[in-house]
């Protein structure tokens, strides 16, 4: 069995799609480490906080957009390089981490509010609270805003994995489906190539286990 | 501007000394406070450009300029309760809108610590306070 690979990924993404995906995934990988850098830094921390509430706000309105355009988009169908669990698995841990996008900043804005701390996004523009002010709700909602970080950060990284696993291990060009630049043409393959490339519907690949999808 | 509470002396009671107990300067305070209002004059210290803002540690030129703005009474103790002293963070950068914070670098560090500290506690079990206002006989 010798197949070639196939010349570009298949269908993309829409651009809108892509748009969302990519502007999300800077604002959350720098809402990430500006959390982690905030609650370690002294100095630093009354900037990151005035960074990191608004930031929360807008990845919050992106994740309902996002939503939105996810219910009224059908994704591309999956490649032939993923094996049905890896697909059930992608699509769980796709909806895992649009779950984490909507309760991450609902959660730190309750927290905020349990704390009677005012929500401030920029200067005198507060928002209102949405939660009791409790400070036993305040330390739940904390503890839960950590690990929830946590578990987006693991999610986001075994997804940005098997993405990059399957691109450059399995050579399936997957990324291509969410890139913003032209996918390029297909360069001519030696049998070394082609053979690195084999790729079967039925294939039970080794890919490990994470979202390929937005 | 920097500003500071100078007690007000005049008329205070003498407090009795138990110095053996625990609780003695919460349990004075409390008698004290129950016989008369404590009063304290609030003091601003007026700076001029030149003036070391980012460092607590210098003092200013003794001929700055100071206003008496007022007394500070205190009139009445409570027991820490839900709601009250406890479950606030006293965060020197949380300012209503018309305050700007300075340049001094301990209000970041405290509002960073500050912030530590108040998650700690409001993940601690809650008990009765250990002093309770009520419970803190009069030995007049």
């Amino acid at each position: 069995m010798n197949v070639k690979a196939p010349a570009a990924a298949g269908p993309r993404f829409t651009l809108l799609s892509r748009l969302l995906h990519w502007s999300m995934a800077a604002m959350v990988i720098a809402q990430l480490f500006i959390g982690v850098t905030m609650v370690a830094s002294l100095s630093y921390y009354p900037l990151l906080l005035a960074i990191h509430r608004p930031l929360g706000i807008a990845i919050l309105a992106f994740a309902v957009v996002r939503l939105l355009n996810r219910i009224m988009h059908r994704p591309p169908p999956f490649l032939a390089t993923m094996s049905p669990i890896e697909r059930r698995i992608a699509t769980w841990s796709e909806y895992l981490l649009y779950a984490l996008f909507l309760a991450q900043p609902l959660i730190g804005w309750a927290m905020l509010s349990a704390a009677q701390r005012p929500v401030v996004l920029y200067g005198p523009i507060h928002l209102p609270g949405i939660a009791p002010q409790n400070i036993s709700v305040f330390a739940v909602l904390r503890l839960c805003h950590t690990i929830f970080a946590y578990l987006l950060f693991l999610t986001f990284t075994a997804h940005m994995c098997a993405v990059l696993f399957h691109t450059f291990v399995l050579r399936d060009r997957m990324i291509d489906r969410m890139a913003l630049w032209p996918a390029k043409a297909q360069r001519p393959h030696h049998d070394r190539d082609s053979t690195t490339a084999t790729v079967a519907p039925d294939r039970d690949s080794p890919a490990p286990s994470a979202s390929p999808s937005p | 501007m920097r500003w500071i509470a100078v007690p007000d002396k005049r008329g205070a009671p003498a407090v009795p000394a138990h110095q053996d107990d625990p609780n003695h300067l919460f349990d004075d305070l409390i008698r004290v406070v129950a016989r008369q209002p404590l009063r304290c004059r609030l003091i601003l210290t007026i700076g001029v450009p030149g003036d070391p803002t980012n460092d607590a540690t210098r003092p200013w030129p003794s001929s700055t300029r100071s206003i008496d703005a007022g007394a500070i009474t205190i009139n009445a103790v409570q027991t820490e309760a839900p709601g009250n002293g406890r479950d606030i963070n006293f965060d020197p950068l949380v300012l209503p809108d018309g305050i700007a914070p300075s340049d001094d670098p301990l209000l970041s560090a405290r509002s960073a610590v500050y912030a530590r500290s108040f998650t700690r506690r409001a993940g601690e079990p809650k008990q009765p306070s250990a002093i309770d206002v009520a419970q803190v006989p009069d030995e007049r």
